[in-house]
C-alpha cells in the first residue's frame, strides 16, 4: 500500500515536471530525441550496407566455397585426398543429380566394390548436387578442373530423359546462379 | 508472402515510402508517373510478346509475366502505389494514406488467394452494414437480433472454413468405431489465412457497438482498414475497435523516433524468428514426428525446444508486426511480456498472447457469468473457457485437450490460492526468492507439458511423447545439445535484461552511432543464422 502511494506520488510529480516545462523546450527536447533516432537509423543502415559489402568483397576474394557451401565443403574433402602425398589413394569422383547425392555409397564402395577392382586403396568424392542436370555436371566439372582437381576416375550420371527432352524443358531454376562462381 | 522474406521486404518499402511520400504533391506526382510508368512497361511488355505475329499466345503471356521481377509482384505493388496516388489527388493525402493502406493490405492478402480475399471484403462489408443498424435502432430485440446475424455469420464461416472437416472427421471415426460405414466423405476445403483472427476482430467491434462502447465507424475504407490492416491481419494481434480506429482518423506525421522504434521491433522479431524459433525447430520436428524412437532426455530436449520454438515464433512475428505498424504511424497493443516468467499458470496467460486471453475474458468469460458465480460456475466458465480458446487454435483434438489442461491448471492454481489465502506462512514461503523460482520454474514445466498436446499431430503421438519422457534407450537429441542450451541461455540473459530494464539505461547512454552499429550487426547475426528454407509461422495455420 506504502509502495503505491510512493509510486503515485512519483509519478504526479513527473507530470507537474512536465507541465512546467516551456513549450519550447519539450521541442527542443524532442527535436534532439528525433535527431538522435535519426542518426541511429542512417548509421545502422549505412553499417549493414558496409557489413554486406564486406562480406561480399570477402566471399569473392578469399572464401569463394561460402557462395556454394555444398559444393565447397565437398571440394575442400577433395583438396586434402589430394595433398596427402605420394601414399594418396586413387580418387573417384562421381557427378550427378540427387540420384548420386543419395544414392552413391562412398563409404561402402570404398571398402568393398573401388579398391577391389582397382587394386589400389580408393578415395571415393560424391559429387551429385540435387537439380542438376548434364549442363550443371558440365559447370561442376568445370569447377572441379579449375581448381585443380584431376580425379583418377571421374563418374557421371547420364539420365536418357534430360538428354531425349523428355523431361521437359531446361528452365533457370535448375542452374542458381551462386553456382556459376 | 511472410514478414521475413524479400517479398515483404520489396513490397512494405514501396508502400511505405508511397505513404509517406503522398502529402508532398511533388512526391505524390513522381510516385503517380513512376507507378504509371511501370504499369504501361509491363503491359507493353507482356502483351507484345503475347500478341506475336500468328495472334495472341497465352502461354507466351504467362512467361512473359514469370520473367518479371519478382514474378510480377512489383507489378501489384506498382498498382496498389497507383491506385493511393490517385485517391490522394482526389480526396486528399490523409484519405489517400487509408486507401493506399487498404489496396495494400487487401493485395497482401490476395497474394495467397484471390478469392478468399474477396470474401473476407463482403463479410467485412456486411459487418459495417449490421454495425449501423444496431446503432439506427432502438428497440432491443431487433438490436440484438443483429448482433446475432453477425456473430452467426462471422462464427459460421469461422467453422465452415476452418471446423467442418474436423467434425467431419470425428463423426467418421465415430461411425468407423461402431461399426457402421458412410458414403460422405471430407470436403475440399481451403481455410482463409487468418480468418481465426479477424473473425475475433469482427465480433468485437459489433459486441462494442452493441453495448454502446464504440460508436458504428461511418467510413467504410476506415472499418475496412481496421479488418484488413497488413500487419496484423493473418496472426494478429487481435487489435480493438475502440484502439484501433481513432488511429485511423488521425493525421499522421513522419517520426523518426517511431521510425527506430518500428525497426527495433521488427529486428526483434526477426531475431525471435530466425535465431531461436527456426533453430529450435531442428530439435523439437524429428522427435515430434517419431517419438517412439527417442529416448527420454531427447524428447525432454524437444519439448523445451518447442516452447522456446513457439515462443520465439509467436511473439517474433508479433515484434514484426507492432514495429511495421509503428513504421507506418499506427500502434498495435502489446501481446507478449515473458510469459515464461510467470509464478503461475493465471499470470501466464495474462503475459502470453494477451490479446486473446484478454478477448476470451471480456467476450466469452465474463458473458458466462465470469467468477461472480460460486466456486463450481467460476470452474465451470474456466472450463469452457479455455477449451472453446483450445478449439480456436486450430481443428483437432489435441488443441481441444490442450485448452482443457490449461482450463484445469487455471482451477488448480485458483484452488491452491484460496488455500493459501489464510495461511500467512505458505504464502510467506512461496513468494520469497527461491519459492518465487520454484514457482516458476513448476508453472515452465506445466506449460511445456501441455504444449506437448499443442505441438502432437494426434492424441497417439502427444501420449508416446509423454510416455516417451521415462525412457531410458533410444536415439539421443537429432542434435548437439550444446545448440539448445546456448539458445536457452541467450533467451534467460535477453529476458533479465529486458526484466531489469537494463537495455532501456544502456541504450540511453550510448551514443546514436554505435547504437545504430548494433543493430546492423544483430541483423547481420539473424542473416547468418536463417534458415536456408523459408519456414512460415507456426500460427498462420490458425
Amino acid at each position: 500500500m506504502e509502495a503505491r502511494v510512493v509510486l503515485a506520488a512519483a509519478a504526479s510529480s513527473e507530470r507537474e515536471k512536465a507541465k512546467a516545462t516551456p513549450p519550447a523546450l519539450r521541442a527542443r527536447s524532442r527535436h534532439v530525441r528525433a535527431h538522435r533516432s535519426f542518426v541511429t537509423v542512417l548509421s545502422g543502415l549505412a553499417m549493414f550496407a558496409a557489413f554486406q559489402f564486406g562480406l561480399a568483397a570477402v566471399v569473392e576474394i578469399s572464401m569463394p566455397e561460402i557462395r556454394d557451401p555444398i559444393y565447397g565443403r565437398r571440394l575442400h574433402l577433395v583438396q586434402n585426398s589430394l595433398r596427402a602425398g605420394p601414399s594418396k589413394p586413387w580418387t573417384v569422383l562421381m557427378v550427378g543429380s540427387s540420384h548420386v547425392e543419395w544414392g552413391f555409397r562412398v563409404e561402402k564402395s570404398e571398402e568393398k566394390t573401388w579398391s577391389e577392382i582397382l587394386g589400389h586403396p580408393v578415395a571415393t568424392f560424391n559429387f551429385g548436387l540435387a537439380g542438376s542436370g548434364s549442363l550443371t555436371e558440365l559447370l561442376t566439372w568445370d569447377r572441379l578442373r579449375r581448381d585443380s582437381v584431376r580425379p583418377s576416375l571421374l563418374l557421371v550420371e547420364t539420365s536418357p530423359a534430360l538428354l531425349s527432352g523428355l523431361a521437359g524443358d531446361y528452365r533457370e531454376g535448375f542452374l542458381p546462379t551462386h553456382r556459376v562462381a | 508472402m511472410i514478414f521475413c522474406s524479400i517479398e515483404f521486404l520489396v513490397f512494405f518499402l514501396l508502400v511505405a515510402a508511397a505513404y509517406w511520400t503522398l502529402s508532398s504533391r511533388l512526391a505524390r506526382a513522381l510516385a503517380s508517373v513512376a507507378s504509371a510508368a511501370y504499369l504501361g512497361y509491363v503491359g507493353w511488355y507482356c502483351f507484345s510478346i503475347a500478341y506475336t505475329a500468328v495472334g495472341w499466345r497465352s502461354d507466351a503471356f504467362d512467361a512473359a509475366w514469370a520473367s518479371l521481377p519478382y514474378n510480377g509482384e512489383l507489378f501489384f505493388v506498382a498498382a496498389v502505389v497507383f491506385f493511393g496516388a490517385g485517391m490522394a489527388w482526389a480526396f486528399g493525402p490523409q484519405r489517400g494514406r487509408v486507401w493506399l493502406l487498404l489496396a495494400a493490405s487487401f493485395y497482401f492478402y490476395a497474394s495467397v488467394t484471390l478469392w478468399l480475399a474477396l470474401l473476407i471484403f463482403a463479410s467485412t462489408i456486411l459487418d459495417y452494414c449490421l454495425a449501423h443498424g444496431i446503432q439506427a435502432l432502438k428497440a432491443p430485440a431487433w438490436r440484438k437480433s443483429l448482433v446475432a446475424v453477425s456473430v452467426t455469420a462471422n462464427l459460421g464461416l469461422l467453422c465452415y472454413f476452418k471446423y467442418t472437416n474436423f467434425f467431419l472427421g470425428s463423426l467418421l471415426a465415430a461411425l468407423h468405431r461402431c461399426g457402421a460405414t458412410s458414403s460422405f466423405s471430407l470436403l475440399s476445403i481451403l481455410a482463409p489465412l487468418g480468418i481465426s483472427f479477424y473473425t475475433f476482430e469482427a465480433i468485437n467491434y459489433i459486441v462494442d457497438v452493441y453495448r454502446g462502447r464504440v460508436r458504428a465507424e461511418g467510413n467504410l475504407a476506415n472499418f475496412m482498414l481496421f479488418i484488413l490492416f497488413f500487419p496484423h491481419l493473418i496472426a494478429g494481434p487481435i487489435v480493438r475497435a475502440r484502439d484501433f480506429l481513432p488511429q485511423i482518423r488521425r493525421r499522421k506525421r513522419w517520426d523518426w523516433m517511431r521510425i527506430e522504434l518500428g525497426a527495433r521491433f521488427f529486428l526483434m522479431g526477426l531475431f525471435k524468428k530466425w535465431f531461436i524459433a527456426d533453430r529450435m525447430a531442428a530439435f523439437a520436428d524429428p522427435v515430434f514426428q517419431y517419438p517412439s524412437d527417442y529416448s527420454g532426455i531427447a524428447i525432454a530436449m524437444a519439448v523445451i525446444a518447442y516452447a522456446l520454438e513457439i515462443y520465439g515464433d509467436f511473439s517474433g512475428y508479433t515484434d514484426m508486426a507492432i514495429g511495421t505498424a509503428h513504421m507506418l504511424g499506427f500502434h498495435l497493443a502489446k501481446n507478449f511480456d515473458m510469459p515464461y516468467l510467470s509464478a503461475n499458470v493465471s499470470e501466464f496467460w495474462r503475459r502470453w498472447h494477451i490479446s486473446l486471453s484478454t478477448w476470451l475474458r471480456d467476450y466469452l468469460f465474463i458473458p458466462l457469468g465470469g467468477s461472480r458465480g460460486g466456486k463450481w460456475q467460476t470452474c465451470r466458465n474456466l472450463l469452457i473457457t479455455m477449451t472453446l480458446g483450445g478449439l480456436w487454435h486450430g481443428a483437432n483434438w489435441t488443441f481441444i485437450i490442450w485448452g482443457l489442461l490449461h482450463g484445469l491448471l487455471l482451477i488448480g492454481h485458483r484452488m491452491f490460492h484460496g488455500f493459501c489465502e489464510g495461511r500467512s506462512l505458505w504464502k510467506r514461503v512461496l513468494q520469497s526468492g527461491p519459492g518465487t523460482a520454484l514457482r516458476v520454474l513448476t508453472t515452465f514445466l506445466a506449460v511445456c507439458l501441455c504444449w506437448v498436446f499443442f505441438r502432437a499431430q494426434s492424441f497417439e503421438n502427444a501420449t508416446r511423447m509423454l510416455g516417451g519422457l521415462v525412457r531410458l534407450h533410444g536415439k539421443g537429441s537429432p542434435m548437439p545439445a550444446v545448440g539448445l542450451l546456448l539458445t536457452v541461455g541467450v533467451v534467460v540473459f535477453c529476458h533479465l535484461v529486458a526484466r531489469r530494464n537494463l537495455w532501456q539505461r544502456v541504450a540511453a547512454r550510448l551514443p546514436a552511432p554505435v547504437l545504430g552499429v548494433g543493430y546492423a550487426l544483430v541483423l547481420a547475426l539473424c542473416l547468418l543464422f536463417a534458415p536456408m528454407a523459408e519456414k512460415p509461422f507456426i500460427y498462420f495455420q490458425f
